[in-house]
């Protein structure tokens, strides 16, 4: 079965962007990683990456497919920690 | 008069955004300063998070769950969790969010002002509390609608 793949572009401040293909039911967190070895950055306890499709945060475990777009651009950035309250 | 909110909405397209988030975005017809946003948590429930927005960007914009009657201060408006979920969100009677996205988290903490992921209107837009909302109601630390 010829399964039509999906266009994908990742920006990333400052960087020439990430492109690639990919079949619908790939999932993002799949992009993501090899968006961030393309840009040389990885993950740890204090720096987590998103994708943001329009400004809107996406899950890991979204598929590609999910996007309902032939072509898609996303945005690489760093999840920011915000300030909490405290309880009570 | 600039309408920066009216810009931020038209900005993005929050029929597809519904789609693949589940949200729907609404500005309020007779109080402009007023959006809301419909959004689901990680058991199917949906919650509605009213977002004052006066001054924006230059104002952090208040933000309260609210019922189908337009009320903060039913606690069925209002998601529960954990211990530290209540960091931020706080139940009514106190009904507020209690972040550094919101103008009640600094009329709170004073000290968060100028921190660098607090809110700043040159760098922050109502999407960021979206993200943030979105993402609280669909962590581990949310445990249903409250009682």
């Amino acid at each position: 079965m010829n399964e039509k793949k999906i266009s994908v572009e990742v920006a990333y401040t400052g960087q020439d962007p990430y492109k690639d293909t990919f079949a619908p039911e790939v999932p993002l967190g799949t992009v993501k990683r090899k968006a961030m070895h393309q840009f040389g950055l990885e993950e740890s306890s204090a720096d987590k990456y998103i994708l943001q499709f329009d400004g809107a945060n996406l899950d890991d475990k979204a598929t590609v497919g999910s996007l309902g777009k032939p072509e898609v651009r996303l945005t690489l950035t760093l999840k920011k920690p915000q300030e909490k309250g405290y309880v009570g | 008069m600039s309408d920066k909110l009216g810009e931020f909405l038209d900005k993005h397209d929050w029929e597809l955004l519904g789609a693949i988030k589940g949200w729907h975005v609404e500005r309020d017809a007779v109080s402009p300063d007023f959006v809301r946003l419909t959004l689901p948590a990680s058991d199917g429930e949906k919650y509605i998070l009213r977002c004052r927005c006066d001054g924006y960007p230059e104002q952090a914009p208040g933000a309260v769950f609210i019922d189908a009657a337009a009320s903060p201060n039913e606690r069925t408006a209002w998601p529960a969790g954990t211990t530290e979920f209540y960091q931020v969100v706080k139940l009514p009677p106190a009904s507020f969010l209690c972040t550094d996205l919101t103008r009640e988290g600094f009329a709170r903490h004073p000290e968060w002002k100028g921190r660098a992921n607090a809110w700043n209107g040159t760098t922050h837009t109502l999407m960021d509390l979206f993200n943030y909302i979105h993402e609280l109601l669909n962590s581990h630390e949310y445990q249903g609608r409250c009682k």
